[in-house]
Protein backbone atom coordinates (compact mmCIF):
# COMPACT_ATOMS: atom_id res chain seq x y z
CA UNK A 1 0.00 0.00 0.00
CA UNK A 2 1.30 3.47 -0.54
CA UNK A 3 1.35 5.99 1.77
CA UNK A 4 -1.67 8.06 0.83
CA UNK A 5 -3.50 4.59 0.60
CA UNK A 6 -2.45 3.70 4.53
CA UNK A 7 -2.86 7.30 5.89
CA UNK A 8 -6.61 6.69 4.25
CA UNK A 9 -7.11 3.61 5.72
CA UNK A 10 -6.58 5.07 9.26
CA UNK A 11 -8.37 7.63 9.28
CA UNK A 12 -11.54 5.70 8.25
CA UNK A 13 -10.38 3.50 10.75
CA UNK A 14 -10.34 6.22 13.16
CA UNK A 15 -13.92 7.21 12.25
CA UNK A 16 -15.87 3.67 12.31
CA UNK A 17 -14.18 3.54 16.13
CA UNK A 18 -15.43 6.55 16.92
CA UNK A 19 -18.98 5.10 16.40
CA UNK A 20 -18.26 4.19 20.12
CA UNK A 21 -16.77 5.91 22.51
CA UNK A 22 -13.20 5.64 22.44
CA UNK A 23 -11.14 5.26 25.90
CA UNK A 24 -8.87 7.87 27.11
CA UNK A 25 -5.49 5.36 25.79
CA UNK A 26 -7.62 5.27 22.16
CA UNK A 27 -7.82 9.07 22.22
CA UNK A 28 -4.37 9.83 23.27
CA UNK A 29 -3.15 7.58 20.27
CA UNK A 30 -5.75 9.30 17.92
CA UNK A 31 -4.34 12.52 18.98
CA UNK A 32 -0.91 11.93 18.23
CA UNK A 33 -1.78 10.53 15.31
CA UNK A 34 -3.46 14.01 14.07
CA UNK A 35 -0.28 15.83 15.25
CA UNK A 36 2.21 13.38 13.38
CA UNK A 37 1.45 14.98 10.23
CA UNK A 38 -1.31 17.97 8.59
CA UNK A 39 -1.81 14.87 6.19
CA UNK A 40 -3.44 12.48 8.69
CA UNK A 41 -6.09 15.95 9.76
CA UNK A 42 -7.12 16.06 6.33
CA UNK A 43 -7.98 12.21 6.18
CA UNK A 44 -9.47 12.71 9.39
CA UNK A 45 -12.11 15.50 8.29
CA UNK A 46 -12.66 13.73 4.76
CA UNK A 47 -13.28 10.53 6.33
CA UNK A 48 -15.55 12.67 8.70
CA UNK A 49 -17.53 14.44 6.38
CA UNK A 50 -18.21 11.51 4.22
CA UNK A 51 -19.42 9.60 7.25
CA UNK A 52 -21.45 12.28 8.59
CA UNK A 53 -22.98 12.35 4.76
CA UNK A 54 -23.65 8.73 5.36
CA UNK A 55 -25.39 8.74 8.23
CA UNK A 56 -28.16 10.81 6.50
CA UNK A 57 -29.21 8.71 3.36
CA UNK A 58 -32.22 6.60 4.46
CA UNK A 59 -31.52 2.66 4.19
CA UNK A 60 -32.60 0.95 0.99
CA UNK A 61 -34.38 -1.71 2.97
CA UNK A 62 -36.06 -0.37 5.75
CA UNK A 63 -35.16 -1.87 8.89
CA UNK A 64 -37.07 -3.89 10.64
CA UNK A 65 -39.11 -3.32 14.07
CA UNK A 66 -37.62 -3.03 17.15
CA UNK B 1 -44.67 16.72 -5.07
CA UNK B 2 -41.44 17.76 -3.74
CA UNK B 3 -43.09 20.28 -1.67
CA UNK B 4 -45.67 17.93 -0.47
CA UNK B 5 -42.96 16.04 0.72
CA UNK B 6 -41.19 18.07 2.84
CA UNK B 7 -44.21 19.79 4.72
CA UNK B 8 -44.89 16.26 5.76
CA UNK B 9 -41.28 14.61 7.01
CA UNK B 10 -40.95 18.53 9.15
CA UNK B 11 -44.71 17.96 10.56
CA UNK B 12 -43.32 14.33 11.92
CA UNK B 13 -40.25 15.97 13.23
CA UNK B 14 -42.27 19.08 14.55
CA UNK B 15 -45.22 16.04 16.29
CA UNK B 16 -41.99 14.04 17.52
CA UNK B 17 -39.16 16.79 18.60
CA UNK B 18 -39.57 15.81 22.48
CA UNK B 19 -38.55 12.12 21.51
CA UNK B 20 -36.27 13.26 19.24
CA UNK B 21 -34.53 15.57 21.21
CA UNK B 22 -34.91 13.11 24.41
CA UNK B 23 -32.54 10.42 21.78
CA UNK B 24 -30.20 12.95 21.08
CA UNK B 25 -29.69 13.76 24.97
CA UNK B 26 -29.20 10.29 25.70
CA UNK B 27 -26.20 9.95 23.55
CA UNK B 28 -24.47 13.61 24.52
CA UNK B 29 -25.75 14.05 28.22
CA UNK B 30 -26.22 17.76 27.72
CA UNK B 31 -29.35 19.38 26.83
CA UNK B 32 -28.20 22.33 25.30
CA UNK B 33 -26.13 20.01 23.40
CA UNK B 34 -29.30 18.01 22.26
CA UNK B 35 -31.08 20.91 21.58
CA UNK B 36 -28.56 22.10 18.97
CA UNK B 37 -28.41 18.59 17.50
CA UNK B 38 -32.13 18.68 16.89
CA UNK B 39 -32.16 22.50 15.45
CA UNK B 40 -29.24 21.21 13.03
CA UNK B 41 -31.04 18.45 12.12
CA UNK B 42 -34.23 20.35 11.17
CA UNK B 43 -32.17 21.88 8.72
CA UNK B 44 -30.39 18.61 7.28
CA UNK B 45 -34.37 17.04 7.48
CA UNK B 46 -35.37 19.87 4.88
CA UNK B 47 -32.61 19.27 2.85
CA UNK B 48 -33.05 15.39 2.78
CA UNK B 49 -36.73 15.74 2.10
CA UNK B 50 -35.92 17.49 -1.37
CA UNK B 51 -33.84 14.88 -2.56
CA UNK B 52 -35.05 11.41 -1.29
CA UNK B 53 -37.89 9.93 -1.11
CA UNK B 54 -38.77 8.41 2.24
CA UNK B 55 -40.72 5.50 3.28
CA UNK B 56 -40.53 5.45 6.94
CA UNK B 57 -40.53 9.04 7.74
CA UNK B 58 -39.81 8.49 11.68
CA UNK B 59 -37.40 6.25 11.49
CA UNK B 60 -35.26 7.94 9.55
CA UNK B 61 -35.62 11.47 11.36
CA UNK B 62 -34.71 9.42 14.68
CA UNK B 63 -31.61 7.55 12.16
CA UNK B 64 -30.53 11.26 11.79
CA UNK B 65 -30.53 12.67 14.93
CA UNK B 66 -29.02 9.33 16.59
CA UNK B 67 -26.28 9.90 14.03
CA UNK B 68 -25.65 13.67 14.27
CA UNK B 69 -25.85 13.08 17.94
CA UNK B 70 -23.01 10.43 17.90
CA UNK B 71 -20.78 13.03 15.37
CA UNK B 72 -21.31 15.79 17.69
CA UNK B 73 -20.29 14.04 20.24
CA UNK B 74 -17.30 12.30 18.71
CA UNK B 75 -16.35 15.76 17.80
CA UNK B 76 -16.66 16.75 21.07
CA UNK B 77 -14.80 14.81 22.99
CA UNK B 78 -11.73 14.92 20.44
CA UNK B 79 -12.25 18.62 20.24
CA UNK B 80 -12.01 18.34 24.30
CA UNK B 81 -8.83 16.34 23.90
CA UNK B 82 -7.62 18.53 21.48
CA UNK B 83 -7.63 21.81 24.13
CA UNK B 84 -5.96 19.80 26.77
CA UNK B 85 -3.03 19.46 24.09
CA UNK B 86 -2.91 22.94 23.18
CA UNK B 87 0.07 23.89 24.84
CA UNK B 88 2.19 21.75 22.58
CA UNK B 89 1.51 23.64 20.41
CA UNK B 90 -1.26 21.75 18.26
CA UNK B 91 -3.71 23.93 16.07
CA UNK B 92 -6.86 23.35 17.89
CA UNK B 93 -9.14 25.80 16.05
CA UNK B 94 -8.72 24.79 12.30
CA UNK B 95 -8.98 20.99 12.83
CA UNK B 96 -12.30 20.03 13.38
CA UNK B 97 -15.71 22.38 12.23
CA UNK B 98 -18.46 21.46 14.62
CA UNK B 99 -21.42 19.52 12.94
CA UNK B 100 -23.29 22.56 12.67
CA UNK B 101 -21.01 24.44 10.61
CA UNK B 102 -21.04 21.40 8.33
CA UNK B 103 -23.24 22.39 5.10
CA UNK B 104 -25.06 19.83 3.76
CA UNK B 105 -25.57 20.37 -0.13
CA UNK B 106 -28.42 18.46 -1.82
CA UNK B 107 -25.83 17.69 -4.50
CA UNK B 108 -23.92 15.93 -1.99
CA UNK B 109 -26.84 14.20 -0.43
CA UNK B 110 -27.66 12.60 -4.19
CA UNK B 111 -24.01 11.61 -5.25
CA UNK B 112 -23.52 9.80 -1.74
CA UNK B 113 -27.02 7.66 -2.10
CA UNK B 114 -25.65 6.86 -6.08
CA UNK B 115 -22.26 5.97 -4.43
CA UNK B 116 -24.10 3.53 -1.36
CA UNK B 117 -26.53 2.18 -4.08
CA UNK B 118 -23.63 0.93 -6.78
CA UNK B 119 -22.07 -0.53 -3.66
CA UNK B 120 -22.11 -4.90 -3.80
CA UNK B 121 -25.25 -6.04 -1.97
CA UNK B 122 -23.10 -7.85 1.01
CA UNK B 123 -21.17 -4.64 1.59
CA UNK B 124 -23.82 -2.28 1.02
CA UNK B 125 -26.01 -4.68 3.51
CA UNK B 126 -22.98 -4.66 6.13
CA UNK B 127 -22.10 -1.07 5.90
CA UNK B 128 -26.03 0.40 6.18
CA UNK B 129 -26.45 -2.14 9.08
CA UNK B 130 -23.54 -0.77 10.43
CA UNK B 131 -24.16 3.26 9.93
CA UNK B 132 -27.66 3.50 9.81
CA UNK B 133 -29.12 0.69 12.14
CA UNK B 134 -25.84 1.39 14.37
CA UNK B 135 -25.27 -2.47 14.81
CA UNK B 136 -22.20 -4.05 16.11
CA UNK B 137 -19.38 -5.61 13.91
CA UNK B 138 -20.34 -8.74 16.15
CA UNK B 139 -23.96 -8.11 15.80
CA UNK B 140 -23.65 -8.05 11.56
CA UNK B 141 -21.65 -10.90 11.43
CA UNK B 142 -23.82 -13.04 12.59
CA UNK B 143 -26.76 -11.66 10.29
CA UNK B 144 -24.43 -11.70 7.05
CA UNK B 145 -22.40 -15.40 8.18
CA UNK B 146 -19.43 -13.63 7.92
CA UNK B 147 -16.58 -12.79 10.29
CA UNK B 148 -16.34 -9.77 12.06
CA UNK B 149 -12.60 -8.82 10.23
CA UNK B 150 -14.88 -9.05 6.74
CA UNK B 151 -17.73 -7.19 8.25
CA UNK B 152 -14.92 -4.25 9.10
CA UNK B 153 -13.71 -4.74 5.64
CA UNK B 154 -16.65 -3.86 3.75
CA UNK B 155 -17.39 -0.84 5.73
CA UNK B 156 -14.24 0.31 4.65
CA UNK B 157 -14.70 -0.88 1.16
CA UNK B 158 -17.99 1.00 1.10
CA UNK B 159 -16.15 4.44 2.45
CA UNK B 160 -13.60 3.85 -0.01
CA UNK B 161 -15.82 3.82 -2.86
CA UNK B 162 -18.10 7.10 -1.42
CA UNK B 163 -14.78 8.75 -1.57
CA UNK B 164 -13.79 8.01 -5.09
CA UNK B 165 -16.75 8.69 -5.90
CA UNK B 166 -16.73 12.11 -4.85
CA UNK B 167 -13.14 12.34 -5.98
CA UNK B 168 -14.68 11.42 -9.71
CA UNK B 169 -17.67 14.12 -9.40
Amino acid sequence: MQREDIVWQTAVEWVIRGHESLSPADMKELIDWLKEDPANQAAYEEASRLWLLTGLVPPSVPPSDN
Amino acid sequence: MIVEKQVELSDVFMAHRLQLRWAALKILGNPERAEDVVQDAYLKVCEAAAVFDIKQPLAYLFQMVRNLAIDHHRRAALEMNLFENEDEGLHVPSLMGTPEAIVISRQHLTLIAKAISELPERTRRAFELHRLEGQTHRVIAAELDISTSLVNILIHQALDHCRAAFQSA
